[in-house]
């Protein structure tokens, strides 16, 4: 706050006098106003003198000081409002069928904007509470081949060192898994990363105990979180030790109140980086091949972020060294502002939670069409219902009403709609924010709506929509000519015909674009779990051996666990479909190309071809008799070949690799056939298997033969824990793994699915009120064509005719976009679908069966009715 | 007296307003005020008293000249019309005509 603006009185304040004052007055009561605020600024301080200001400022509106016609206008309305509020009442209970239907399109209506509008709030507020928030820019490194959120070790370091414009750098890294607590003879797993000491000068997270600058400052320091605290200790933590890895002892020299929810920083503890320099090689100078410090810098007050941007980004030219410029590949620094991390589309978030853009603007979307479809609802009945009130208007209009008031009453009964609306609709968030949570994966409660944004986005959502759908109707209605509605022509439903049609026609075009992306969805699903993987993923167990001690037990657990029966296969690796290896290894077809291959690098052993169901097509697997393999031999995929540039597969076997980081190199004994190592969101990345699994070793994973699982499950434990008796014991199964991978595409298309529904449901109350109101109207038409010997059928398709089109209209309006974004949003995956037009077929099948159903429902109700009766009626 | 009456309030201010003479504005009103009744006043008090007794016609007022301070915004110099020294006086005079009669009980302190 710059020393000007804190001697103003408060603004808030003075706009009060302004708008409530009597102008003559103004001038002289703010001039005093402002007097007094000076002299208390002077003698009391800014903090009183602005409560003094406030307080005397509310106690200046008194009646004889406030605007004079202000108050005679308010009378006047207020009359015609009450007035307006009883007939607006009487409407409703006259006819309570249109008024549930609008009740219900509208509310959900309102429920999904509610929603909708909570969860871009709380996306939107990620990361806004930290005090230098707009200096934090997160470190990037970027090549050709895509973005990594990590750094080599040396260049934030670098940076500070030579630009002046940063001010503070943080290193941070996640822990290693291995890194539990050991409490009472367990072992428990926290989100843990190493941070270097500045974290809490660029960070604001407050301490409720220890000092911000100093408790990540030298080795076996930790900072926790209050929850983490409350778990291992009472009282005060500061100056305890815990135990984490058996063996280390770190002293808490910190505790924080927990991380806020909308924080893309998210852990349990912080480790000193100093500690991970103790545990490691890590250099700040050297290391530039090891791209694994996640880099926070804060830059100096004023700097110019785009153009530092750019003064850095030859950081990796400029400065690396040999090692680096022997990749050959061009590394460019980058950075990325702090509010845009977590929404950042193509650099993931490490460190917590990522959001996404895209799932922001299909809410945002979903919530316009449903909002508007529910509008449109409105719009039609009340149109269409202006017949039935011709009357009123017409004596209204005679005994003097103007337009202007007709117009008002009408947007009172459409604001009491909505305000009703508004309730039921959240009722309905109440009772749907279970599921919703489980949709988006947060964990929303009611008091996260508690929060006054939402309260006036929510109020103006209720205005707009009062006003969206109380407007037409109001003009229309108010435009009668008095004559013509006092007599009450029925055949006027022929006005506002078209504008109903084309409404109608708008709401099964958003329905059939909902239908239609949800059926796109599911086709590439479907597609992506039909295609053939190039390996069995069913009926493999995995087993996490992560943190087993590296010797040779390893083997030995291998040789038992094979002795199980129903076990047919077993190996011991540390990649796995679902579950990647090194990626982004560098390696070239011999020592004289200079052209690198991004390689996957994969340790194994002579089982994982089999025990995974690959298929060697040149070459042959690793082989106990030929245990000379072991050493240098690779096995490679197809991928793999045509990145090197050899010919054939063939002309692969005996084929040099080499890497400057030593993994992968050696020779090809033999290609396997592509498989698909990851969703197929993904291309196929070329791979090298090395047979060294017995230093790299991850995972054990079991092909097994149909039988009785649960008791294999129960012997392999057996085994396991008499080999290792203090580790957890925990596996997955392979396909659940590998189907985890659809789990974003799975939500969209339920998410899709939903709201295809609810806006179906929406466009179908919104037909059948239409169908309704026309049937009522033609009451005598359809007792005329009866009598005249019409069957019910004859009548039901009278009324569907007319709106079928409408319906079909609206899908087929809908294709081209469903075509354009559809192609667009498949291209996003590496095997896609075509889009196939029997999707189009069962849009138009699904939403015409809807509102066939509703039509019919609506008019055999009218149809079957004794014409005696029709013929009587009205 | 006529119904145009003088409530005690505006008695108070309309005596400060005479007091002050041409510095008699708005501040300065409420300030000495507040002095000689030791006691908090808002603005809005004040003020009311001051447009009600105004539109009852016994205060003028025009604007006096712009200063640096409050934000440039002139002053309101109040001034007392004829009428209303003539009410002042007789309220005056009716009140000192009653108090010659009156002894006061001299008040103990009582120790409850």
């Amino acid at each position: 706050m710059s020393g000007q603006h804190a001697q103003k009185p408060p603004r808030w304040a003075d706009l009060l006098l302004k708008r409530f004052l009597n102008a003559d007055y103004l001038e002289e009561i703010s001039g005093d106003m402002e007097e007094i605020f000076e002299d208390n600024v002077a003698n009391l301080g800014i903090k009183k003198a602005r409560r003094i200001y406030w307080k005397d400022s509310i106690r200046l509106l008194r009646p004889n000081l406030l605007k004079s016609t202000y108050w005679i206008k308010k009378l006047n309305t207020r009359t015609m409002f009450t007035q307006h509020l009883k007939i607006a009442f009487r409407h409703l209970k006259k006819s309570p069928t249109n008024a549930a239907i609008n009740l219900v399109g509208l509310s959900i209506g309102i429920a999904i904007g509610a929603i909708a509008f909570l969860y871009i709030l709380e996306e939107r507020s990620f990361d806004n509470f930290h005090q230098n928030g707009d200096r934090i820019h997160k470190l990037i490194t970027t090549s050709e081949g895509g973005f990594m959120e990590t750094n080599a070790w040396p260049v934030a370091n670098l940076l500070q060192s030579t630009y002046p414009e940063v001010e503070s750098v943080v290193y941070t890294r996640a822990a290693h898994p291995s890194m539990k607590v050991n409490d009472k003879d367990e072992k428990f797993a926290h989100s843990s990363f190493y941070a270097s000491k500045d974290f809490f000068k660029v960070f604001t997270f407050n301490l409720q105990e220890g000092d911000a600058s100093t408790a990540l400052d030298g080795p076996n320091r930790v900072v926790i979180t209050n929850s983490m605290k409350n778990r291992y200790f009472r009282g005060p933590a500061i100056g305890k030790t815990l135990t984490v890895r058996d063996t280390l002892q770190f002293m808490v020299a910190g505790v924080i109140e927990d991380i806020p929810a909308n924080s893309h920083i998210q852990f349990d503890m912080l480790i000193s980086f100093d500690t991970f320099i103790n545990l490691s090689d890590f250099s700040y100078t050297e290391g530039w091949g090891n791209f694994n410090v996640r880099n926070y810098l804060l830059l100096k007050e004023g700097t110019d972020a785009e153009a530092f941007e750019s003064k850095i980004a030859g950081t990796y030219e400029n400065y690396g060294s040999e090692g680096l410029k022997a990749m050959n590949v061009d590394f460019r620094a980058g950075l990325i502002p702090l509010r845009e991390i977590y929404m950042h589309e193509q650099v993931a978030n490490g460190f917590g939670p990522n959001g996404s853009v895209r799932g922001v603007n299909t809410m945002l979307l979903i919530a316009i069409f449903a909002i508007l479809l529910a509008c449109i609802n409105y719009i039609n009945l009340n149109t269409a219902r202006s017949v039935h009130r011709s009357k009123e208007i017409g004596v209204r209009k005679v005994a003097g009403s103007t337009k202007s008031l007709l117009i008002n009453q009408f947007l009172t009964e459409s604001l009491l709609v909505t305000l009703f609306s508004a309730v039921v609709g959240m009722l309905l968030v109440y009772g749907s924010l279970p599921f919703f949570n489980q949709l988006v994966d947060k964990s929303y409660v009611m008091e996260s709506f508690w929060r006054v944004d939402f309260f006036l986005g929510i109020t103006v959502l209720v205005l707009v929509i009062a006003f969206l759908s109380g407007y037409y109707p109001a003009l229309v209605l108010s435009a009668k000519k008095p004559l013509e509605a006092l007599k009450g022509k029925i055949n006027q439903s022929h006005q506002g015909l078209t504008l109903r049609k084309s409404l109608i026609v708008c709401q099964f075009f958003v329905a059939a674009i909902m239908v239609l992306s949800t059926f796109l969805v599911l086709n590439q699903i479907r597609y992506m779990r039909d295609q053939d993987l190039g390996f069995e993923k069913s009926q493999v167990l995995i087993l996490d051996g992560t943190n087993l001690p590296r010797n040779t037990s390893r083997q030995t657990l291998k040789n038992s666990l094979a002795q199980i029966p129903d076990v047919a296969h077993i190996t011991h690796t540390n990649a796995l479909p679902a579950r990647p290896g090194w990626q982004g290894q560098i390696a070239y077809a011999g020592k004289n190309s200079d052209v690198p291959v991004d390689t996957e690098y994969i340790a194994i052993d002579e089982d994982y071809v089999k025990t995974l169901g690959l298929e060697i097509v040149a070459g042959e697997n690793f082989s106990k008799e030929k245990m000379a393999t072991f050493a240098t031999g690779l096995l490679i995929n197809e991928t793999c070949v045509q990145a090197m540039g050899w010919d054939s597969k063939e002309a692969a076997i005996g084929k040099e690799i080499v890497s400057p980081s030593g993994s992968p190199s050696g020779t090809v004994i033999g290609v396997v056939k592509d498989y698909h190592g990851q969703g197929l969101q993904n291309q196929i990345w070329p791979k090298a298997m090395a047979h060294t699994s017995q230093y790299y070793g991850r995972y054990y994973a079991i092909r097994f033969q149909t039988g009785n699982t649960s008791r294999m499950i129960g012997d392999i434990e057996k085994t396991w824990s008499q080999l290792y008796p203090n580790q957890a014991f925990t596996y997955f199964f392979l396909d659940e793994a590998f189907d985890r991978q659809y789990r974003q595409e799975d939500l969209l298309a339920k998410t899709l699915m939903v709201f295809a529904v609810i806006i179906l449901i929406i466009s179908g109350i919104g037909l059948f009120g239409l169908v309704a109101f026309l049937a009522v109207s033609r009451t005598k038409e359809i007792g005329i064509r009866k009598t005249l010997g019409a069957s019910i059928l004859q009548i039901i398709y009278l009324f569907a005719r007319d709106f079928v089109w409408l319906v079909l209209l609206g899908n087929v309006l809908a294709i081209p976009l469903i075509v354009y974004f559809g192609s667009d949003w498949l291209n996003n995956f590496a095997y896609r679908t075509s889009i196939n037009p029997m999707v189009f077929i069962w849009s138009i099948l699904v939403t015409v069966t809807v509102s066939m159903v509703i039509i019919a429902l609506r008019t055999y109700h009218t149809a079957k009715v004794n014409p005696v009766k029709a013929l009587r009626y009205e | 007296m006529k119904k145009t009456k003088l409530g005690e309030f505006e008695e108070f201010v309309l005596l400060t307003v005479v007091l002050l003479q041409e510095k008699a504005y708005g501040v300065e009103i409420k300030r000495e005020l507040e002095e000689r009744l030791s006691q908090q006043l808002s603005v809005g008090s004040i003020q009311s008293a001051l447009k009600r007794m105004e539109e009852k016609g016994f205060l003028q007022s025009a604007f006096g000249e712009a200063t640096q301070k409050r934000g440039g915004k002139r002053k309101r110099i109040y001034t007392a019309t004829p009428h209303a020294h003539q009410v002042l006086q007789e309220t005056r005079e009716i009140r000192e005509s009653m108090w010659r009669g009156i002894v006061l009980k001299q008040i103990k302190n009582q120790t409850i």
